[in-house]
């Protein structure tokens, strides 16, 4: 399966609010924290003075959090490349804090004499490394809880994605079944098999032989979703020498699979559907006759599978989706979505030389 | 000699009523068609007491043969379907006969002796009747007669129909089939929601349109799609008016 690409929030998707509630309860346990302390030492403090300088510290360090937000997210620590970042994250903490430790001393000077306060933040060169030492730590608590943030919403994604995957693997499962089990085919095929009794019982048993086995790996639940192509043409020639036998020579079916290509991974079943499609749409309505080729080349580090028929060709005046949509490609074209997000494609247009070519590529393993 | 021409793309399956029929010595198979354009020649030619009419032909229903048929009062029709809810719900309806794959001869044995005893009494025209009655919500297609051969044609792909004197010029997509036959008796074939007058000698699948624009004298220009233009004229757009309002809708789209 495709993995999810960690794609991490960027400033503006970010919840602001929880970001200022979890600042708001950083400031309240740093007050009591330093506020309880001169309590327990006997000390009086004017509560005003310890809130002013504990939420000071915090506005800075909001106004620093945007920074340590871009560093955390352009250099993850679970990386590859983590010894570099980790050297990243060094230069960036120091960094961060002289400019923290500024914008401390900056409010300061402009917010205390509007508060009524003195301001003494003593000398500025010690307070530059004791700042340091105090930021280090929130600053490693902020990466960890940015980098918990987005585990728990990659791996809710990928639950999402999985349960989807499976759902619609589920449907396709069935989708396929009923297709298969398509009330026409099945008993159109019981009846030529019922001709064949009174005129070929051979004939009539290789049919029943292939009905059977083509109803047998439909029924498997526990098919895997892969095969190989080789396999893959295998399992659409149960279906179309069943339909040639309907048919007759009004059908005229050729396979044509590169060699390389030939043990790539497809999803089971995938170019069943899309025959039984060429088949339902594209009689040639001057002959009479269907004449429906596959085939499979390896080209741009994809595999290409174009099912053609030589029918009277596409509506005009649908647009691509409705198209999709309409000509029961819809199946197909979302189970390869899920199974390959966006390195496949499902193409359905007029062929050159007429006809209807439908054009699945899925990337290779 | 009772006359049977018998309709369905896949051999194996004509030849099992073949069979069946060659039990019976007072039936003759008198045609065999593989599609409805086939069917509609053969019947219209052979003009037999039966016929066993498959539903899902490759290019139209078997309801759109009957359709197109010349003579449909004297046919006794069996239908013959693999699975189709919606066919077997309208025979259950109409009380017609059916026929339902695989064909079981003991099931074959008492339609033959049906149709036997409706052909010796002579009474085909009530089912006629009520085949009629069937049709007139089944067939979707029109048979279309371009030079000598003949060709149902989905009446959706449909794009505009231009007179040129006898004969009407049935646009639909790159292709252009030419038929005898004029926009009246058109006009009444085409599901009149769908497919407009839009003048003398003109008429328009509303689901092409793809612009409205106003011209002289309260005429209207239309624009469809593949960039075809064409005129409403006044006279026809007041015709409009009554139809009411689901064309309206259909072209605000």
């Amino acid at each position: 399966m495709e993995p999810i690409p960690r794609t991490y929030l960027n400033l503006r998707e970010i919840n602001w609010r929880v970001v200022v509630g979890l600042f708001a309860a950083l400031t309240i346990c740093l007050f009591f924290y330093r506020q309880l302390d001169y309590v327990a030492n006997g000390q009086s403090r004017p509560p005003l003075l310890t809130a002013s300088e504990e939420g000071i510290g915090a506005l800075a360090g909001f106004l620093v959090f945007p920074l340590i937000y871009l560093v955390a997210v352009r250099f993850p620590l679970p990386s590859p490349r983590w010894r570099r970042n980790v050297l990243v994250h060094i230069a960036a903490v120091s960094l961060i804090s002289l400019l923290h430790t500024t914008l401390i001393a900056g409010l300061r000077a402009v917010l205390f004499p509007i508060l009524g306060l003195d301001n003494h933040y003593g000398s500025l060169l010690w307070r530059y490394p004791m700042e340091f030492a105090h930021l280090f730590i929130f600053y490693w608590l902020g990466n960890g809880l940015i980098f918990l943030f987005h585990e728990v919403r990659f791996a809710r994604e990928h639950e999402l994605r999985q349960a989807r995957l499976e759902t619609s693997l589920a449907e396709a499962q069935l989708q396929n079944l009923r297709l298969q089990l398509e009330p026409h085919f099945l008993f159109n095929s019981l009846n030529a098999i019922s001709a064949a009794i009174y005129e070929n019982p051979r004939i009539a048993d290789e049919m029943i032989g292939r009905l059977s086995e083509l109803l047998r790996q439909l029924l498997k639940q526990d098919a895997t979703q892969e095969v190989t192509l080789a396999r893959e043409i295998e399992l659409l020639e149960l279906y179309t020498r069943i339909m040639e036998a309907r048919l007759e020579s009004r059908l005229s079916f050729s396979v044509e699979i590169e060699e390389k290509a030939r043990q790539v991974l497809v999803p089971q079943l995938i170019l069943q559907p899309l025959v039984e499609n060429a088949i339902r749409h594209g009689m040639n309505l001057v002959s009479m006759r269907f004449d429906i080729s596959v085939k499979g080349r390896l080209e741009s580090g994809g595999l290409t599978l174009a099912v053609r028929d030589h029918g009277p060709g596409l509506p005009t005046g649908l647009p691509p989706d409705r198209l999709i949509r309409g000509i029961g490609l819809r199946n197909t074209a979302e189970r390869l979505e899920r199974l390959y997000g966006a390195r496949q494609s499902v193409r359905i247009e007029n062929a050159d030389g007429g006809g209807t070519v439908v054009e699945l590529r899925v990337p290779l393993r | 000699m009772i006359r049977v021409v018998l309709v369905d793309d896949e051999p194996p399956a004509r030849r099992k009523l073949r069979h069946l029929l060659s039990a019976e010595s007072d039936f003759t198979v008198a045609g065999e068609a593989a599609s409805a354009a086939e069917a509609v020649e053969v019947l219209n030619r052979e003009r037999p007491d039966v016929v066993f009419l498959d539903i899902q032909l490759p290019d139209a229903t078997g309801f759109d043969v009957l359709a197109a048929v010349e003579e449909r009062d004297t046919l006794h029709v069996s239908f013959v379907t693999a699975y189709d809810d919606f066919a077997l719900k309208a025979f259950e309806v109409h009380a017609l006969d059916y026929l339902l794959k695989p064909v079981e001869p003991s099931r074959f044995a008492a339609t033959i002796e049906r149709l036997r005893r409706m052909i010796e009494s002579g009474s085909a025209k009530e089912p006629a009747d009520r085949l009629e009655k069937l049709m007139a919500g089944c067939a979707r297609r029109l048979l279309i007669q371009d030079g000598a051969r003949a060709v149902f044609l989905e009446v959706t792909r449909i794009d505009w129909i231009e007179a040129a004197r006898n004969y009407a010029c049935i646009h639909a997509g790159a292709n252009t089939y030419v038929m005898r036959s004029s926009l009246d008796s058109l006009t009444s074939k085409l599901d009149p929601e769908v497919f407009l007058r839009i003048n003398r000698s003109e008429i328009v699948n509303t689901a092409r349109i793809a612009e409205l624009r106003s011209a002289l004298h309260g005429d209207q220009k239309i624009r469809l799609q593949d960039g075809t233009e064409l005129a409403w004229s006044r006279r026809y757009r007041k015709s409009v008016r009554q139809t009411g309002l689901a064309i309206t809708l259909k072209l605000n789209h």
